[in-house]
């Protein structure tokens, strides 16, 4: 929106609740409580998608709908996946958070 | 106008909170279907911007909660949602919900249903005043239409047409259900007919003694 100082906002309050969203489904994932997983996913797909993180968004979006729809088990390899990309994403927002308040 | 936006992200809340000052309205804000419902239940907002999927309490099941208590003040309902399924629609519909909005938020898109809301919302309150005025009125009329004139002496009837008529023809007419049986109460039998009986019986009496003596 054109304003450096609310975009710092929102990245950072994205980062806060990405990590924390993040842990909570490994969390769940280790508890194997899929509808959790499923649930935490379909939420940080709404934030991810806010953001411009197209690729977080479109695998929260299948680990989603393999849950919801499909009632399937998540591989701990589609887990890794998503944390890989959040840790992608998280890496650019620290850059473009720092170079707004440079 | 009030808007209470609801929703478990913080990205979405706080960018639907900015856009909503911008837009200039007055923004409330919760984190959860919970909190939501009472904020709805303490501020009464004109429209509600929700998340479908929320922890503690989902959106339609808030929004059938608000439908439920809502009596005769209307809220507008823009669901947002991510799930753009046929089915999920139809039950957002069938929840309560009166427009869908897709995430991530457009501006654009959001200002444009905000305005439809803002419409509806004016339109229902210029209708809820009419109504209010109708009332009124009716009050008004049925208070009028409980004096009848009638006149202190005859007792006819005046009615709308301004036409007397007899107070019996006067009630056939706007009673539909009541028939008159004709009958004399004691007082007028003692100072109308008692007087008449014994007139005649006199006149009888007389004619009976002038033929007798003639």
């Amino acid at each position: 929106m054109g304003d450096p100082a609310f975009t710092a906002e929102l990245i950072d309050i994205m980062l806060e609740d990405g990590q924390l969203r993040m842990a909570k489904i490994r969390a769940a994932f280790d508890q194997q409580q899929m509808s959790d997983v499923g649930a935490i996913a379909h939420s940080l797909k709404g934030a991810a998608l806010n953001i411009g993180a197209r690729d977080l968004a479109e695998l929260c979006a299948s680990i989603d709908d393999s849950v919801r729809k499909v009632g399937q088990a998540i591989e701990a390899q589609r887990i890794s996946q998503l944390e890989e990309e959040f840790r992608n994403v998280a890496h650019e927002l620290h850059e473009i958070r720092g170079a707004l308040t440079a | 106008m009030k808007v209470l936006a609801v929703d478990d992200d913080r990205v979405t809340l706080v960018t639907i909170e900015r856009l909503l000052t911008k837009f200039g309205y007055e923004s409330i804000t919760a984190l959860n279907g919970t909190d939501g419902l009472k904020l709805f239940l303490e501020h009464k907002p004109q429209i509600l911007i929700t998340d479908w999927m929320m922890p503690e309490m989902e959106g339609p099941t808030m929004v059938k909660t608000i439908r439920a208590f809502a009596e005769s003040e209307y809220t507008y309902i823009i669901m947002l949602t991510s799930r753009n399924e046929k089915e999920d629609m139809i039950s957002g519909m069938l929840a309560g919900v009166d427009e869908f909005l897709s995430k991530p938020i457009d501006p654009d898109q959001l200002r444009a249903r905000l305005r439809v809301g803002k419409r509806i919302m004016q339109l229902q309150e210029s209708l809820g005043k009419r109504v209010s005025e109708l009332e009124r009125e009716r009050k008004h009329i049925k208070i009028l239409q409980g004096f009848l004139p009638i006149c202190s002496y005859c007792k006819k009837i005046r009615d709308d047409e301004n036409l007397w008529s007899q107070i019996e023809e006067y009630i056939a007419q706007h009673q539909a259900n009541i028939q008159f049986s004709h009958s004399i109460c004691p007082d007028c039998f003692e100072t109308k007919v008692k007087p008449m009986q014994e007139a005649f019986f006199a006149k009888k009496r007389d004619e009976l003694e002038a033929r007798a003596s003639a």
